[in-house]
């Protein structure tokens, strides 16, 4: 009759065997002394390793770490570092590639046959093509920046969390 | 909150939820704190450590992935992490665990007073002396002890938390426990 394997013993002992398992273990310890001494070893150590129990943790744990932990007002402040400087960097691009854009194309807008229709406002006439280019470009940027700011937002946020990390 | 299961509050805490770390801190704050203290002995490191490692789950709430493992999984890992780490410095490797030498604030129990009874003495030189068979056992196989007989978790789990193949662990488990044999007779046990 082969011995129970220690890593089956070690299992049994914690609980870890199924009952078809633990019942073939349970049948083999009755009929075999040398695995009951190994199981009692085992038993020992464990209830030795027992005498040293748990401790308390201090009192007002969470409030210390609230301490650590700033607030979302505290993580919603503006900082500046690499990453966050990042997002305000690419809106600077956009501003220099609209400016160019309407530099360079404010001519052709005035030249466009609907530009013709908005001259029954006065005001067009006021600010001429290129102010018209520039408030028709940045009403384009303002939608698309507003259809996009949650992701936007969302991104510097987890930015900023894992450079605390 | 109290309802909620633990991969559920880690959402919450994702959206800067405190109320949902609170609880996720009430749950697991004994049980940290006592892998750690079993691990490295010293009280105070532990206490900070278990503020890192709750530091960690809040900043790092959008990292865990409930489909690669439980939160309990992640939580131990990170704590495990975190204490390697401050164990692997060079004046922890040269002071391991020596109880003698370190601060009675410091070390895991209280240190017995000639008003205790013999009893209580001779029980607290027993905890003393496990103490140090734990410390002086190799820091991977002390973790395994620890996280198996003292945090009662299935060779399972701690084979998620260690990233080690079952058997290696159970292997491992073996060795650990032979040594402590050793060392605890070597300890008059
Ligand atoms: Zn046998």
């Amino acid at each position: 009759m082969s011995h129970i394997p220690q890593h089956q013993l070690i299992d049994f002992h914690y609980g870890e065997l199924n009952a078809a398992e633990s019942r073939e273990v349970r049948e083999h310890l009755a009929n075999c002394e040398a695995c009951r001494a190994d199981l009692a070893a085992l038993e020992t150590i464990g209830k030795t390793l027992y005498t040293l129990e748990d401790s308390s943790p201090p009192a007002n744990g969470f409030e210390q770490l609230m301490n650590r932990i700033p607030t979302s007002e505290m993580i919603s402040a503006p900082q500046i570092g690499r990453l966050q400087v990042a997002p305000y960097f690419l809106l600077l691009i956009a501003i220099i590639f609209s400016a160019s854009i309407i530099g360079i194309f404010h001519q052709n807008i005035a030249a466009l046959s609907y530009f013709e229709w908005f001259h029954q406002f006065a005001v067009v006439d006021k600010i001429g093509s290129l102010g018209f280019s520039a408030i028709l470009l940045s009403s384009i940027g303002v939608l698309l920046t507003a259809a996009i700011a949650p992701v936007l937002i969302l991104e510097m946020r987890q930015r900023r969390n894992i450079q605390r990390l | 909150m109290v309802n909620k299961s633990d991969e559920e509050l880690i959402v919450l805490v994702r959206r800067q939820n405190t109320a949902a770390l609170k609880e996720l801190y009430r749950r697991y704050e004994r049980r940290i704190f006592n892998f750690i203290l079993k691990y490295c002995g010293r009280r105070q490191l532990s206490q900070d450590l278990l503020q890192r490692t709750f530091e960690r789950v809040w900043f790092g709430a959008h990292l865990f992935a409930a489909d690669k493992g439980s939160f309990k999984g992640w939580v131990f890992t990170i704590a495990l992490n975190l204490t390697r780490n401050e164990m692997s410095r060079k004046y922890y490797r040269y002071h391991h665990q020596d109880l003698s030498e370190v601060d009675e604030q410091e070390v895991s129990f209280p240190s017995a007073n000639i008003h205790t009874p013999e009893t209580a003495v001779i029980q607290q030189e027993r905890k003393a002396l496990i103490a140090r068979a734990l410390g002086l056992l190799k820091p991977h196989l002390r973790e395994i002890i620890i996280l198996k007989h003292y945090q009662q978790l299935k060779f399972r789990e701690i084979a998620e938390i260690l990233d080690v193949p079952e058997g290696t662990l159970k292997a491992r488990f073996q060795k650990a426990i032979a040594d402590l044999k050793v060392l605890l007779n070597a300890e008059d046990f």
